[in-house]
């Protein structure tokens, strides 16, 4: 059983590492599968429909930016079997498949396009370029990277708007200092409510004593609000902070893959108070 | 004077009969001993008269109610119920265990007073517990354990006592001494029913002797009536003489092939 | 009378627990500001701290361990052994098993939530039960908890990828580890009726479960309602396990542990080892959220791995001598 699945697998990617060769011809990377849902958004962000072979099973979520766009195509688990079965001539990954995959689908001949994890606002911006040339899309990297600019330019345009922000999942994390959400709540004109640094879990005592102005509110949207029954946010000081603070949501779509639609939090956590 | 009646029962299970058509009265000042072989319904004939099992014919009526219908309370004070002694759950003190005989006048939890006192007290003194009353259970010999439960069932001052083979597994003297105590308890007004192993001890200490064989009673009488030696060998299959000495019966059982008294 | 005497010392020893968690958290607060805020007149921050965040946990876990040691105490004393109890039973991850379904088809309410956890606690309850009826042996009723715990376990793995809603191994983790981090005064109130219904029903069985040391046979001659007295526990232990799940997830080993504890200083009678048990079991939870904090972890640890590195050994310990002495 076992040597038979691996002769079939083998074969696979020989054939796989055969069609590579075919279309080697054309520019553009063709026929490429995303391992997990991180990736799927640079997919479904960056490439020509005819370039994607497949998506990662999360990429309808409720937390995947593009779940619109991924209705169109298949969906594929991150295992080698079914990767290899899709025939691609590359992956795009951040996390899915495991460790392993790399050096595996290497070994068989499927390039993989690996997207480093963002640590701030400059490697998101890093990242959109240099993945949308691994993509054979370096004009559209370009243009994303153009329209970062343009738009951390209108947010610093706006001047410092003060006011604590506090970025709270629904289950209970805080952005600290450093990182992704940090420097958008600076770049948005306001400061961190938070003073720890990177991420944390909310500390409702120092709620008693002192509440951020504003709270981003990371994940709200997300049906796991109503499943976890161990959040902090479901305490009274919890609720209470969020009442009397201005409350920004912030889908879990724009944060939970830093790229660069991150922005669109930026811009919310900037964004004038609309007074009812 | 509360009386036990067992009338016409019969207890069947999966075919096989328990227990065919027993009547049996106990009344006042009687000691009663069941004796038969094992299987022979004894068990089956007192937890009838204890209620535990409903009878599938016949009934059994302890003073004015059916056994099977009274209420737990109400039929633990007419009567007091001595089951085979096994050791305790857990190592409780003796006077706790003697205290639990007041159950169901609704003592417990705290330390007993007024007439319960004076029951328990009144048991442990008879009993002989008086230096063992704060021993956990589970440092008393045997014949202490017993001592012990008889003075739990006494403490109950019940007018009936039924107790299921009280001396199994204790020494000649762990016997005596329990079969004495429940015949004072008896002289003291009251009556029992006592399923015994012993037709030695059962001729010695009872009134009457209910012989069992096969689910049914086949004798009822005093020990000079009914104990012979045809009787013993119909009942138990052992070949036995029984000479009268002073008034008393001597019973002596003999092997088959006669060659020596066991 | 000892007994009395027992109990006082664990009220003054709960309370001493109760102000000591009080005095711990992500603030530091000096003595005298706890204290202030503790009778209402220190800053309005201290006294929020106090009285909706340390307070409420500490009374969390007090209650938790309440529940769970009564628990014990009455399985113990109905089964007539001292290992009974509602985690090695099985009974605490049944509820949890009850809790997390209810969250999964997204019927979760507070009270939805504690209403299957009671359920599902009453079910592996009277399951145990029924079996305790038909056999003698302690080991099988065991090894039937056992399996109720694994089989539990193993649905809830399968629901956290089958899930509808997701659901995260964190939440699982708290279902099966159990803590009190983040409870409310609202968490209490939702719990506290069925607790105390809980308590109620082994008030009123507590007699019977002195008689039943004594034996099924023997209980049944001193009077006592043997039907009744295990309608009473099972419901009881459902109630009051359920409330605690429902609380703080499955804790196991407290009911263990407090019960053989405090046997010694009530004459090991079932009936009143479970007001000092119960007692015990709070205090003993109590200190161990005090504990989970003060152990220096990147994150908390859960009040049940707690509860399981003092127990676990225990059990092992009573399971051990027991054998020897058979």
């Amino acid at each position: 059983m076992i040597p038979a699945r691996l002769l079939s697998i083998l074969t696979i990617a020989l054939l796989a590492s055969c069609s590579r060769i075919d279309n080697n011809e054309s520019e553009q990377t063709r026929r490429i599968v995303s391992l997990d849902f991180c990736a799927d958004q640079y997919l479904l962000g960056l490439a020509d429909a005819e370039q994607i072979a497949g998506l990662s099973p999360d990429a309808a979520k409720s937390f995947s930016y593009y779940r619109d766009r991924a209705g169109a195509f298949e969906t594929i688990r991150p295992r080698a079997e079914d990767i290899l079965l899709t025939r691609p001539d590359a992956v795009i990954r951040t996390y899915g498949g495991g460790p392993n995959i790399t050096r595996f689908l290497e070994r068989v001949g499927v390039r993989v396009i690996q997207i480093d994890y963002a640590v701030d606002l400059a490697s998101v911006k890093a990242n959109a370029q240099t993945t949308a040339a691994a993509l054979g899309q370096a004009n559209r990297g370009e243009t994303i990277a153009a329209e970062m600019d343009r738009r951390l330019a209108a947010l610093q345009a706006t001047g410092a708007l003060g006011g604590e922000t506090l970025y709270l999942t629904s289950k209970g994390a805080v952005a600290g200092r450093g990182g992704v959400i940090d420097e958008l709540i600076v770049r948005a004109g306001r400061s961190n409510f938070q003073q720890t640094d990177g991420w944390g879990f909310l500390d409702l005592e120092r709620l008693a004593y002192r509440k951020p102005d504003v709270i981003a509110a990371g994940f709200f949207d997300g049906p796991d609000a109503a499943t976890d029954k161990w959040s902090p946010t479901r305490h009274p000081v919890a609720k209470r902070a969020l009442e009397n603070a201005r409350v920004v949501n912030i889908p879990g779509a724009w944060t939970a893959c830093s790229a660069w639609f991150v922005l669109d939090a930026a811009e919310a956590i900037a964004a004038p108070e609309e007074e009812a | 004077m509360t009386s036990l009646i067992l009338a016409n029962v019969s207890v069947g299970r999966k075919k096989a009969t328990l227990l065919r058509e027993a009547n049996l009265t106990l009344t006042a000042k009687e000691l009663v001993a069941v004796v038969g072989p094992n299987g022979a319904g004894k068990s089956t004939l007192m937890k009838c008269a204890l209620g535990a099992i409903r009878p599938d014919a016949g009934k059994a009526t302890i003073g004015d109610d059916d056994a099977a219908e009274m209420a737990p309370v109400k039929r633990a004070r007419l009567i007091s119920y001595l089951p085979q002694i096994r050791s305790a759950a857990w190592p409780i003190r003796v006077i706790d265990i003697v205290a639990l005989g007041r159950f169901a006048y609704g003592t417990g939890l705290k330390s007993p007073t007024g007439d319960d006192k004076q029951a328990i007290d009144a048991a442990i003194e008879a009993c002989g517990l008086r230096a063992l009353a704060d021993r956990p259970s589970d440092t008393l010999s045997g014949g202490e354990l017993a001592r012990t439960h008889c003075a739990r069932a006494f403490a109950a001052q019940a007018p009936l006592l039924l107790a299921d083979e009280p001396t199994a597994s204790l020494d000649p003297a762990g016997q005596v001494d329990v079969l004495s105590l429940i015949r004072d308890h008896v002289d003291a007004g009251r009556s029992a029913m006592v399923i015994l192993h012993d037709i030695a001890l059962a001729a010695t200490f009872a009134d009457r002797i209910v012989w069992m064989s096969g689910g049914e009673i086949i004798a009822d009488g005093t020990p000079h009536e009914t104990v012979t030696p045809e009787r013993i060998y119909d009942v138990f299959g052992v070949e036995a003489s029984v000479s009268r000495v002073d008034g008393k019966l001597a019973i002596a059982y003999t092997t088959p092939g006669g060659r020596r008294p066991l | 009378m000892t007994d009395a005497r027992l109990v006082v010392g664990l009220v003054v020893a709960a309370v001493g627990a109760v102000v000591a968690a009080c005095l711990i958290g992500s603030t530091p607060l000096p003595m005298g500001r706890v204290f202030a805020a503790l009778t209402g007149a220190g800053a309005p921050g201290d006294v929020i701290v106090i009285w909706e965040i340390r307070l409420p946990r500490a009374l969390a876990a007090f209650t938790v361990g309440v529940a769970l040691g009564a628990s014990g105490a009455a399985l113990q004393g109905l089964l007539r052994n001292p290992l009974a109890e509602p985690g090695v039973l099985g009974v605490s991850a049944c509820a949890a098993l009850g809790a997390t379904l209810v969250l999964f088809y997204g019927a979760a309410t507070g009270l939805t939530v504690a209403l299957a956890a009671m359920t599902g606690a009453l079910a592996a309850t009277a399951l145990l039960a029924i079996a305790a009826v038909r056999t003698s042996s302690v080991v099988t009723l065991i090894l039937i908890g056992v399996g109720l715990s694994s089989f539990a376990g193993a649905v809830m793995a399968l629901l956290l990828n089958l899930a509808p809603n997701p659901f995260s191994l964190a939440d699982l983790m708290n279902w099966t580890l159990g803590s009190v981090a983040n409870r409310s005064v609202n968490d209490l109130a939702l719990a506290a009726p069925f607790l105390a219904g809980g308590l109620l029903c082994f008030a009123v069985a507590a007699r019977s479960l002195s008689a039943l040391a004594l034996g099924e046979e023997t209980a049944f001659g001193l009077g006592v309602d043997l039907r009744r007295t295990r309608l009473l526990v099972v419901a009881g232990a459902g109630l009051a396990t359920g409330a605690a799940v429902s609380i703080a997830g499955a804790i196991g080993f407290v009911g263990i542990v407090a019960p053989h504890l405090v046997r010694p200083f009530v004459g090991h009678d079932p009936g009143r080892t479970l007001l000092p048990a119960s007692l015990l079991g709070g205090v003993i939870l109590v200190l161990g959220d005090i504990g989970v904090r003060l152990i220096p972890t990147p994150s908390e640890l859960r009040l049940g791995v707690m509860a399981a590195l003092i127990g676990a050994p225990i059990f092992v310990w009573i399971a051990a001598m027991r054998g020897r002495r058979s």
